[in-house]
């Protein structure tokens, strides 16, 4: 009864108000339970509801499998099916998806990979703080991970710990994850089991997921499909007004612009570095590609990257990807790396920032036009 | 990228195929955990398949702009080949000999085919390790940045501890070089033998080479029979230099050979039996000046002139091959019992 009671008194707030589309598509509510699930098929599951989220292919930066990324270019969104429990103290999650084939961990073969599932919850978050950039963190907010990776009798689980892309760092024994995968052969459906901490506080925690399709998509490592920031809803915790106003930005009545007016600007402007779907004019690699930004990126984060690029530094991919050609080689005969592909600057102090102008002075309608736009890159229309 | 350059010369003039090198690599570093199926050092014949199958068109290296290209990561079944074992114990009861998986491809799978009809044959040995080239795709290519470049001796390295065995490095490195490792699910790789470098030895491949057709120095030493082969007569080339990568293991290729044969069987004059076309597909241009400047020596010698190249290539005492500089303080050389 005081669980209903709070939930009631949320709905009346008035950040809760404008946000009601948020709660709608983008937070999972977990259910309370005494003890967690044993396993992927515990009843405990049949009783939490169960949220639907789209991922994208990853295609922020490339990578360099030619046989995956044939298959990638051809690659739309896929659904990600939700449900939470928790104890308290522990955070359940069942993450269940379909896919054709089987792919496990083998001994035997060099170029096969193992069907995986990760989720990624920030090492701090809540009130006052920002969310982690969604490519595992940056070196302001940091991420924990916890990835599992088929095997013949199960999972192999790992947690991790990341400050940014490439950077992800394995955890020892004391943060040792519990889980497990399943398969449904007749179903052809994955079922991810992952327990997580939860402290006493918390009532909204952002995770995001990602899973890998090892067989014919060939994926790993940053070939996969992943979502945006997702938040889970504690029961009997009141979310902090403020901090769900700050998250939620962009889901209410008339705060994102119009969507073709967005289209008209960023294919001006923008798409002389990045790249959006039809539009594919600057370099490869000079800036994040922007093709499936909107299912990756929340609307707070895409507004933020246009009016202060430099709050968040994405540190991109290695830097050796490019060489500069026109440069003095070393007497060992080397190139040095094309500072063009770097996306920040290193000031005095080791301070950097982004390459990226600031779009501040922006009229602030197209800047809510522009991300409106940016949003509607979910993965979805792109071929 | 480094401060200082190892490098390794190889005489394909000298090369016999014999393997010893593959042999050597192989007992130190690869026989076990995970690392069988791998050849940090192979040789494979030119013009051939080679190890792995058609590696050549596996793509990988950079563009001529400068940018990393993708390529493909090989299959043990159909491009490594799985290593397989005859019935040895049944041998000695009476059964016929046979392999115990059924071999399909391996790493010398096409050893001493090469091309031309008969009497125009023609092949060569074309032994291979890494490269640890000056800017390494294997290293652009990992997401982790998991590989690195010594600064002391430019040798290229995984760093096991960050390697997610992701293998971008395999499919981005244009000579497949750089190994999956699939107990350990790891990616490795040609070590240069580190670990005997530290202590002034050569590598193991190039110790053990009974041709004596590997040279090992430092590119900037003037001393070093390297920077002589390399830089001052200029008659060694690294291989597909379009790739992009800078390598730094270089040859002296093979001089063309004796003259083709016409349909009765009449030596062709001026004719070339391994093709200098061929030869320039895989070290580039610059091979036309190296064979004509090895052409020159040699005609200097025939007039009983000395060359310094021809000494320095027949190689009359094998420690000259190898300039690496005093060991580690302390290290002696161990005493075989």
């Amino acid at each position: 009864m005081r669980r209903a009671l709070s939930s009631v008194l949320v709905l009346l707030s008035s950040a809760a108000w404008a946000s009601e589309g948020f709660f709608q598509s983008e937070v999972v509510d977990a259910v309370a339970v005494k003890q967690a699930p044993k396993g992927t098929q515990d009843a405990a599951w049949s009783a939490a509801p169960a949220k639907p989220f789209s991922l994208a292919p990853q295609r922020t930066i490339r990578l360099h499998d030619k046989q995956a990324n044939a298959v990638l270019q051809r690659a739309g969104a896929t659904e990600l099916v939700v449900r939470a429990v928790t104890t308290g103290t522990e955070l359940a999650l069942l993450l269940e998806w379909a896919d054709a084939t089987q792919d496990v961990v083998r001994e035997d073969e060099v170029n096969s990979y193992a069907d995986s599932a990760a989720v990624q919850v920030p090492v701090s978050f809540g009130k006052g703080q920002r969310l982690p950039a969604i490519s595992m963190g940056d070196d302001e907010q940091p991420v924990r991970l916890w990835l599992q990776r088929a095997t013949k009798a199960g999972s192999q689980l790992t947690a991790l710990q990341a400050a940014g892309f490439g950077s992800s760092t394995r955890q020892g024994p004391a943060t040792a994850p519990q889980g497990m995968m399943t398969f449904d052969a007749n179903g052809k459906r994955w079922r991810a089991q992952f327990q997580v901490p939860l402290d006493a506080k918390s009532a909204l925690v952002p995770v995001s997921f990602a899973v890998w399709e090892g067989g014919v998509r060939l994926e790993r490592a940053g070939n996969k499909r992943l979502s945006s920031w997702r938040f889970v809803r504690v029961p009997g915790r009141t979310p902090d007004a403020d901090y769900v106003a700050s998250v939620s930005w962009g889901f209410g009545p008339k705060e994102l612009g119009d969507a073709a007016n967005g289209k008209t600007l960023v294919e001006a402007i923008c798409t002389s570095c990045h790249h959006v779907p039809g539009r594919a004019v600057a370099p490869e690699g000079l800036a994040p590609s922007l093709v499936d930004i909107g299912a990756i990126a929340t609307p707070a984060y895409l507004r933020e990257s246009v009016v202060a690029p430099s709050a968040v530094i994405l540190f991109g991919p290695n830097p050796n990807q490019h060489y500069d050609k026109s440069a003095q080689r070393d007497p060992n005969g080397a190139y040095p790396n094309a500072e063009a592909f770097q996306w920040f600057t290193v000031g005095p102090g080791g301070k950097r920032a982004s390459k990226m102008p600031s779009f501040e002075k922006f009229p602030p309608e197209q800047l809510a036009d522009i991300v409106a736009f940016l949003r509607t890159l979910d993965g979805r229309g792109t071929p | 990228m480094s401060t200082r350059q190892l490098a390794m010369v190889m005489d394909l003039n000298k090369c016999i195929g014999c393997q010893t090198c593959t042999v050597a690599c192989k007992t130190q570093w690869t026989n076990r955990n995970g690392r069988e199926g791998m050849y940090w050092n192979n040789v494979e014949t030119k013009p051939g398949a080679g190890f792995p199958k058609k590696w050549e068109e596996l793509g990988g290296g950079f563009d001529d702009r400068g940018n990393l290209k993708e390529g493909v990561v090989p299959s043990r079944y159909g491009d490594y080949g799985v290593p397989w074992d005859y019935n040895s114990d049944e041998i000695l009861k009476g059964a016929e000999v046979h392999a115990q998986t059924e071999p399909r491809v391996g790493p010398n799978w096409d050893e001493d085919v090469g091309a031309g009809d008969f009497p125009n044959s023609h092949f060569f040995y074309l032994p291979r390790i890494c490269n640890h080239c000056s800017n390494p795709s294997c290293l652009a290519a990992c997401p982790r940045q998991a590989i690195f470049k010594r600064d002391q001796d430019g040798i290229v390295l995984v760093d096991l501890n960050r390697c997610e065995g992701n293998r971008q490095c395999i499919a981005a490195c244009p000579y497949k070089k750089i190994y999956f490792n699939p107990k350990l699910s790891k990616s490795e790789k040609c070590i240069f033998c580190f670990p005997r470098i530290e202590q002034g030895l050569p590598p193991a491949c190039a110790d053990q080479c009974v041709g004596r057709i590997r040279f090992v120095g430092y590119l900037d030493d003037e001393n070093s029979q390297v920077h002589k082969l390399v830089k001052k007569y200029q008659v060694a080339l690294g291989l597909h230099p379009e790739y992009g990568t800078q390598p730094n293991v270089y040859y002296v290729p093979p001089l063309p050979g004796p003259r083709r044969f016409d349909k009765t069987g009449k030596p062709i004059e001026g004719s070339e039996r391994i093709p200098t076309a061929y030869l320039e597909s895989l070290f580039g241009p610059a091979v036309h000046d190296v064979l004509k400047r090895l052409s020159a020596e040699l005609d200097k010698r025939k007039k009983g002139q000395p060359s310094e190249l021809l000494d320095l290539l027949i190689a009359y005492k094998h420690q000259d091959m190898f300039q690496l500089g005093k060991p580690r303080p302390g290290f002696k050389l161990p005493v075989l019992k």
